[in-house]
Order: C-alpha cells, then structure tokens, then sequence
C-alpha cells in the first residue's frame, strides 16, 4: 500500500496565540522541505506529526488511521530528529545509538548490526567507542540524524538537521536522503534553502502557522520568473532600492554594485531579469522589515 | 459446479428450464469479491477499534522488563556512590552504639534521593524530545528508572537493617524496618514532587543538604530525638502511607505522554 500522510485542518494554539492554524496538506513518499521564517510554526507542526504534542483542532492520519490511536505502531515507523536536542555526554556515541535503540523496541541483534551500520553511514566509526561529551556539533548532529534512522523509519522527520554540519557532510546528507526516500515519506526544516532546493519533492512555504504554497521546486521557481533582477548601481541608488525593495545578493565589483533585486516590476532602469532560484523566493515571501535589517546593519 | 447449482441438485422433479432461470435470477446479485488493497486499507482502519486485552498488565510487565535493561544505562557513579554509602551507614550506624535507630533513619533515603538524579537525566540533558518519540516513551523511562532505583534503595535499606540485626542483639527488627520506612518514603516522595516542578541537577543537591541539615539539628537535641524515636507506630505507619500516595501520585503525573515542556507552551513559536 502507498504510504500516506494527511494533516486534516491542524491548529495549534497557545492561550490565545495561534502557533498553527488550520493547516492541511497530504503527503506521499518523498522528501519534502519545510520552509518557513523562524517563530513560522514549523516545529511546532513537527511536533504534531510527531505526535508528542496535541493538535488543538485536527486530525493527522497515517494510511487513514488516526496516528495518536495508532499509539506505538506509529511510533514503529517513525524516525524523528528534533531542532536541539541533549544527548547524554557520559555516553559513547554507540552506546547512546544502542539505548535509543532499545527505547524503539528494536532487539539486541538488530540493534548492534543498525548501530554498526549507521556509524559508517554518518562517519563516525572511529569515534564510536567516544563520549559524546567531547563531541562537535557537527558530530552530535550526525548521532542524532543516525538515532532518527536506526528503526528504518517509513516516515522521517527532522528538524533543521543539517545545522552544524560543514558543506562536505550536508552534501553526504543530501545524498542519504535522495537515495532512502523512495519508499518514506520525509519532512525536513531547514534555513539553507539549497538543502531543499537540490533532494525536494515538493517544498512547504509555512508563515504564520499557516501554509501559503505547497509545490515542486521547478513550478515554484517558474512562479517567480520576471521578478528576480540584477542590476549594476552605485551606493545612492543601492540606499534607494534597499528601502523600495526586497534586495538579495549584494556584490561590489570594480564596475559598481551588482546587487539582487526582487520585485514584481523593473526596480531600475538597467535592470535585467535573471533565473530565480529558492533563496529570492525566501526573500520574496518571508522577508518583510529588509530596509531595517540594513539599517541596523549600516549603523554599526 | 457453483453452490446454487449445488443447491438445486437435489431438487430432481424441478425442470432444468425453471433452475436455468432461478440461476440466471440470482447471478443478478453476484457480488465483486474487493482487490487485495481495498481488503488490507480496511483492516488497517478498523485495527484502532480492536479492543488491547491486557493493556495495563502488559505495559506495567513491559515497564519492569525495561527497569532491568536500564541498569546498563545507570552510571556507574550512582552504583558506586550508593556503595559507599551502605558502608558508611553501615559503619556509622555499628560505632552509634547509644542510639542505632538515628542512624539508619538519616542514611535511608539519601540512595533514592541520590538516584532522582539518574530518573531525570533525559528531561536534565534535553533528551526528552528524542525519548517521547520512541516506543518507549520518557515517561515511561521516568517510571522503569523510579521502580529501578526505589527497588534498589529498599534492597540496600533492607540489607542494612538485616546486617545490623544480625550482628546487634538488642535491635528490633521490625522497629528498625518501620524507622527506616518512614523517612524513606516521605523524603523519597517530597523529592519527587519537588524534582517534577523544578528541572536541574542542583535540585538533588540542595535536598540532600536540606536533609542533612534537618537530620543534624534533630539527633544533636536530646528531646527531639526521643520524641521521634518513641512516636506511636500509627504515626509511623501515617508516614508511609503520605510517602507511598506522594510516590504514587507522582507516578500517576509521570505516565502522562503529553504532560510535557512543549505542551505548557514555553517554547511557543508563532503568534497571529
């Protein structure tokens, strides 16, 4: 059977504060991206699909079925990593993979050959007998994506996983995602759109707790076609465009300032349209207060 | 041969013209036996409604099977800490030869209260999140590791008073087993209660000192000490009841999977 993960009208609200509002979408096998500002209601609908936090309003269904009725055959086939997380630092990184490997119910024989199997996998084979108490952050973030596989997961959640990881590991990451999803259903959050922009079936764009565009990266980006410029200006109208418009990429040249520009119509008289890609479109729906953002930055 | 031809056979005089027909007239209502998938995807829905036989007795079986895989997971510090205080006490409570009874009573709590430290490592390191995802969940774990280190406690406690039973003649074994009981229960209670309301290690610490504190005062003043060695025994019995319905209440507030950091709403995310 296709596997199936449908938020049914998920609201969240805190006393008087909506952190998710009446959210809904459906997900099948694949990686999907969840982009959002911070404080957007991102982890906060992790948690839900996790099922370690109550929606409000709404029902999240796995293959139909309630995932809070399902109780521990959800959580059988479900990986999670959360945005910060402890790890217990008197632990050698295979020992903590172990525990957690018993808290999923998995038996000792399995859990020492996923142990062994995921420390190769996230490099840590010959820091397995460590403590993690001396491990980087980059190290701690590859146990606690290794501890969200190690029940095989057919639904996979993390949350920011690759902050911490150096360019080399979130290329490594990108690729064990791409390969595994083909047959799990996999959200992840991230601020480094590139992430998603390169394994991403679909991408979510989340403000406000509420969903405002659920698409594939290609039909996303043919949206924004014709409103991502680059023009070549100096400082005055660079000043001029940064209060007017959503400026991405700033680059001083010997010929002036090449600066990125998104906007519905031509910004400046020399403006050409180039290819978007997913950083304007983080900028075109999130990023609001832009002139203030440099101002405080100017000011300095 | 289908099972209305089945049927009719039997019926001999009938003409072949008249079971044709009936035949015909029943194939109408023939039903489409459903695909594999439809068969399994109903299943799958209705399996919520099945009734879990049990479910309490498995999972209380399940959480004591867990506090014995648990003691891999327990520092050794704590075993070794606990060891050295069951000789002290020992010791102590041998050299004590006025008055025994105090000692046992001062020294019976501290490897609970100690241990709290080990019951609540998941939530103290920030590992609750990880834990509350897994089958097993950190409340779950929270109850394995307090019935872990509330069996160990008694088994060091019980040991004690049987050591120095054997070697002291004037020892009642029963007044020692209930002076012990008594501070063990309610201090191991009100720490726990205290523990649940206020996160960090140092919580531990300022309760063992609170107590070492209190037992000082107590058994350096005369009166005090008689007054509490010689209370009737329902008193002492009160005390053990208040301390296991504070215990158990505590457990009862542990075993709930949502009653967690993220459902108090502390780490609130967005606003609208």
């Amino acid at each position: 059977m296709k596997l199936k993960l449908v938020l049914e009208n998920i609201s969240k609200k805190y006393r008087n504060k909506y952190a998710v509002k009446d959210l809904s979408v459906k997900l099948t096998p694949g990686v999907y991206g969840l982009l959002g500002p911070n404080g957007s209601g991102k982890t906060t609908l992790m948690r839900i699909m996790v099922d370690i936090l109550k929606p409000t309003e709404g029902n999240v269904l796995f293959n139909g079925e309630n995932i809070h009725s399902m109780g521990d055959r959800y959580r059988d086939i479900l990986g999670y990593l959360p945005q910060n997380f402890g790890i217990y630092k008197n632990f050698s990184a295979h020992k903590f993979l172990m525990y957690i490997a018993a808290l999923k119910g998995l038996d000792k024989h399995t859990s020492l050959k996923k142990v062994e199997e995921l420390l190769e996998i996230v490099s840590l084979k010959a820091e397995s007998k460590k403590k993690l108490g001396v491990f980087s952050g980059g190290m701690k973030q590859r146990i606690g994506i290794a501890q969200a596989l190690l029940n095989d997961p057919k639904v996979l959640i993390l949350d920011e996983p690759t902050t911490g990881l150096d360019p080399k590991e979130r290329v490594r990451f990108r690729n064990m995602i791409s390969e595994i999803s083909r047959d799990r259903i996999i959200i992840f959050s991230t601020h480094i759109v590139s992430d998603i922009e390169y394994i991403a079936k679909e991408v979510l764009l989340i403000r406000n707790g509420k969903l405002i565009e659920k698409n594939d990266v290609k039909n996303i980006l043919k949206d924004m076609e014709g409103k991502v410029w680059s023009a070549l200006v100096d400082e005055k109208v660079l000043n001029e465009l940064i209060q007017y418009y959503k400026v991405g990429n700033i680059m001083r040249t010997d010929k002036g300032i090449e600066a990125r520009i998104i906007s519905p119509q031509r910004p400046v008289r020399d403006a050409v349209t180039t290819p978007p890609r997913l950083e304007d479109l983080y900028l075109y729906y999130f990023e609001e207060n832009q002139s203030d953002e440099f101002a405080k930055v100017r000011a300095l | 041969m289908d099972r209305y031809e089945k049927a009719f056979e039997i019926q001999s005089d009938m003409k072949d013209e008249s079971v044709e027909d009936i035949l015909n007239y029943l194939n109408q209502y023939t039903v489409e036996f459903p695909v594999e998938e439809e068969i399994d995807s109903t299943i799958d829905v209705l399996k919520q409604y099945m009734p879990n036989k049990n479910e309490r007795m498995a999972k209380f079986c399940l959480l004591v099977r867990m506090a014995a895989d648990e003691i891999t997971f327990i520092s050794k510090t704590y075993w070794i800490a606990c060891t050295i205080l069951f000789i002290i006490g020992y010791w102590t409570t041998m050299r004590e030869i006025d008055n025994p009874y105090a000692t046992i009573i001062v020294f019976a709590p501290l490897p609970f209260v100690l241990g709290i430290l080990e019951i609540f490592k998941g939530r103290d390191n920030g590992m609750s999140e990880i834990e509350l995802s897994c089958k097993i969940s950190s409340s779950e774990i929270i109850i394995s590791r307090i019935i872990l280190i509330g069996i160990y406690s008694v088994l060091m406690n019980t040991a004690l008073a049987c050591l120095l039973y054997i070697f002291d003649n004037s020892i009642d074994f029963m007044r020692i087993s209930v002076l012990w009981l008594s501070p063990f229960t309610f201090i191991s209670g009100i720490s726990l209660w205290v523990v649940m309301k206020i996160k960090g290690a140092y919580v531990v610490n300022v309760l063992i000192s609170i107590w070492c504190i209190l037992a000082y005062f107590a058994f350096t003043n005369d009166t005090v000490i008689k007054i509490l060695l010689k209370l009737n025994n329902a008193v002492y019995l009160g005390i053990i009841f208040i301390g296991i319905i504070l215990i158990a209440f505590q457990i009862k507030n542990s075993a709930n999977r949502y009653n967690n950091i993220f459902e108090r709403g502390n780490e609130i995310e967005a606003g609208t």
